[in-house]
């Protein structure tokens, strides 16, 4: 009896810390803090698309959207009978269309370089949605994608980099740094769970995307038999380049049948599968490169590619984009959640949670009051310096070794007096050791002075606010008595 | 804030500062604070929040997979998830199917046309046609002859007299007569032994009727 209720306990635990593992794995998934780059490049190129998209609609305005138009009232209706399809346009004048369609098209520009960019970001969907209802005898794969991508573009902080919006964030930062007499710094970037929220909407989309053109695709024979690339490119209204010649090539055709079938149907698994996610994007990207160059439908092989960005890690992203210019003002430097105290969702390091680190921290903090720590921690990464804390002295020396912090702070109150010694002597053993700034109690003073004689160290027995503390630490890294200094000072 | 005195001070090294960074940061008070009830409360709200933002997020995934679980054939389940969840895909246009070039790639529908004007000359035209330019306007007027091709019979009428309107409306014209033509696809031994894309018996084409600018108000 006894044996069998401890098996029961046995199952009850491991359900209890399997469904604990499973909940602590979804809120990972979902709302790790991250790299809002990604999702800045995905509005840039997303956000020209729109535009261009929305530019084309212009050139024939009135035929696509004028009650005597292609898509008359009568004919949409009949087809979204018993729809909600909202769209604005059915409340459109027709001697405002112009101007509303104007006004569409500054909105869709201002979303392109990211100006007020949540507002643009909301307006900009609203407008694709409208158009596309609207339109939508017109309409095929590249509406329905732009449709989805700014509907998750308004969820994330796509505005966040490479955007007026940055350039604007920077410029207060100057002008607030001028009007206070201290020297300025380029606002970090911080991880958001919004953008996390943004770009796994979209991750789980292009999988149910390709999980069912793929599926799909099985019904018909041509995908089995291998005819079904040759179908499409013997389908004239849809060349753009002359491919007869594959008939005398079968296998041709053959090859990129099945090949296109393996990918779409296998491509929800095997993306999430890291070492083959490069090879199925590269293929995904030469699918859609010839969906675009050899059918002429450019801009729905374009979005499709856009939308794979979703899946690149922020480091390589960054990787890619350190030539751009002007650098720090456009990009930025983005923090792991650890910087700051006010980043709640902390996951430990595992397959979902990237944090990119960029930069070296400015501070490292060493107290043990923890609250304190973390409140400093947060004044200062608001300060542009961002900081790293520990809880020791012992702790503090690997902390200094793993993330070379431009600077030290010591708040030796706390801490017993040989752990702060050891750290002291320790520290001022290394060569080019970064400055140390040791807050002590005047009674601490007596006996912990004479172990931090040092050019790069300062010790502080008075009282001091941290806002003088700051200033210290700045002009300390600005008169370059350290050469990491760079690392945080711009 | 001041940072540190002595060690009778120590305990109130958390200052007015740090108090109100500490507030602004959201850091949990002692649970025998009397400041700590409205953190309580807030601290219960997100985490109704966080629930409710879940559950949102699972519907939403459930919402975007019924939608092309739909598109024939389909079970009754996944048209009756479909009933229930269409209206919040409708809303942000995430009602699709996704059946690219499914079940395979087929045939293509054109219009060809031709307007009477008042002085009784005509002109004709097809639509799509390679003149159009740029390609993405080329392809939003051979969606136009695809759905048409591709519709009910009895959204065809309202259909074909919209487009009437539109070419009665460019051309100026008194009256226009449409039809729609089917390009079938070739084969590849029908290539091989000497065959083209553009051979006339690939052409089918269906008059859809004659209409006057009177019969259209």
């Amino acid at each position: 009896m006894s044996g069998a209720l401890d098996r029961l306990a046995g199952v009850w635990r491991l359900a209890t810390v399997t469904g604990r593992e499973f909940l602590r794995g979804w809120d990972r998934f979902w709302f790790a803090p991250a790299d809002p780059v990604v999702l800045s490049l995905m509005r840039v190129l997303v956000g020209g698309m729109l535009f261009y998209t929305h530019l084309v609609w212009g050139i024939h305005l009135r035929a696509f959207f004028a009650a005597d138009g292609w898509n008359s009232p009568e004919a949409i209706r009949s087809i979204q009978e018993g729809m909600f399809s909202p769209s604005f346009w059915w409340y459109v004048p027709e001697n405002l269309m112009w101007p509303v369609h104007l006004a569409c098209l500054g909105v869709l520009f201002l979303f392109w370089i990211g100006c007020c960019t949540r507002v643009t970001s909301v307006l900009a969907f609203l407008i694709t949605i409208s158009y596309s209802y609207r339109a939508q005898m017109a309409n095929y794969g590249l509406d329905q994608i732009n449709g989805l991508l700014s509907l998750y573009l308004c969820i994330g902080a796509g505005g966040s980099l490479l955007s007026v919006d940055r350039w604007w964030q920077v410029r207060r930062a100057r002008r607030a740094a001028q009007a206070a007499g201290q020297p300025f710094t380029i606002p970090p970037i911080t991880p958001s769970v919004s953008t996390r929220l943004a770009v796994r909407l979209i991750q789980i989309h292009f999988c149910v995307i390709y999980a069912f053109a793929g599926l799909s695709k099985l019904q018909g024979d041509a995908w089995w038999n291998g005819e079904a690339v040759w179908m499409a490119f013997s389908n004239l209204e849809y060349q753009a380049v002359d491919m007869t010649w594959t008939a005398w090539y079968p296998w041709i055709s053959d090859l990129a049948t099945h090949s296109t079938i393996v990918w779409e149907v296998f491509f929800p698994v095997l993306i999430w599968i890291r070492p083959l996610r490069p090879l199925v994007l590269f293929m995904g990207f030469l699918m859609h490169l010839g969906i675009g160059g050899l059918m002429g439908m450019w801009t729905f092989g374009l979005i499709m590619i856009f939308g794979h960005l979703a899946f690149w890690s922020p480091q390589l992203m960054r990787r890619l984009l350190g030539r751009v210019p002007a650098r720090d003002l456009l990009l930025g430097s983005a923090f792991p959640s650890a910087a700051g105290p006010s980043e709640r969702h902390q996951p430990p390091a595992g397959d979902h949670y990237e944090p990119t680190v960029i930069r070296r921290p400015a501070l490292l903090w060493v107290d043990s009051v923890n609250e304190r720590r973390a409140s400093c921690l947060e004044y200062f990464l608001q300060a542009g310096l961002p900081g790293v804390g520990s809880a020791s002295g012992l702790e503090a020396a690997t902390v200094r070794d793993v993330t070379k912090p431009a600077a030290i702070v010591l708040m030796a109150d706390r801490i017993p007096e040989d752990d702060v010694e050891s750290f002291g002597r320790e520290h001022l053993q290394r060569s080019g050791s970064e400055p140390l700034f040791v807050i002590v109690t005047p009674e601490q003073s007596q006996r912990l002075t004479p172990n931090f004689r040092s050019a790069s160290t300062r010790i502080f027995t008075d009282e001091r606010g941290l806002e003088e503390l700051r200033r210290e630490i700045q002009g300390a890294l600005l008169a370059g008595t350290t050469p990491t200094q760079s690392s945080a000072i711009v | 804030m001041i940072l540190a005195v002595s060690p009778e001070q120590s305990e109130q090294t958390v200052s007015s500062e740090v108090r109100t960074q500490q507030q602004r940061l959201d850091q949990p008070e002692p649970l025998n604070s009397p400041a700590s009830a409205p953190n309580h409360r807030r601290g219960f709200f997100r985490k109704l929040g966080y629930v409710c933002l879940n559950v949102l997020l699972v519907l939403h995934v459930i919402a975007i997979i019924s939608a092309p679980l739909t598109v024939g054939p389909a079970s009754s389940t996944s048209r009756k998830l479909w009933d229930v969840m269409s209206p919040y895909l409708q809303a942000l246009y995430l009602n699709h199917g996704f059946h690219y070039f499914a079940p395979e790639p087929g045939s293509s529908n054109l219009v060809s046309w031709t307007v009477t004007r008042p002085d009784g000359s005509t002109v004709s035209g097809q639509f799509p046609n390679f003149q159009i330019s740029p390609r993405l306007l080329y392809h939003r007027h051979f969606m136009l002859s695809e759905v048409l091709g591709n519709s009910e019979p009895e959204q065809q009428p309202e259909i074909v007299r919209g487009f009437a309107r539109n070419l009665l409306r460019e051309h100026g014209g008194q009256s226009v007569s449409l039809s729609t033509i089917r390009h079938e696809l070739s084969s590849m031994p029908r290539i091989r032994a000497g065959g083209r894309l553009t051979d006339a018996d690939l052409y089918t084409e269906q008059p859809l009727g004659s209409f006057t600018a009177k019969d259209l108000q």
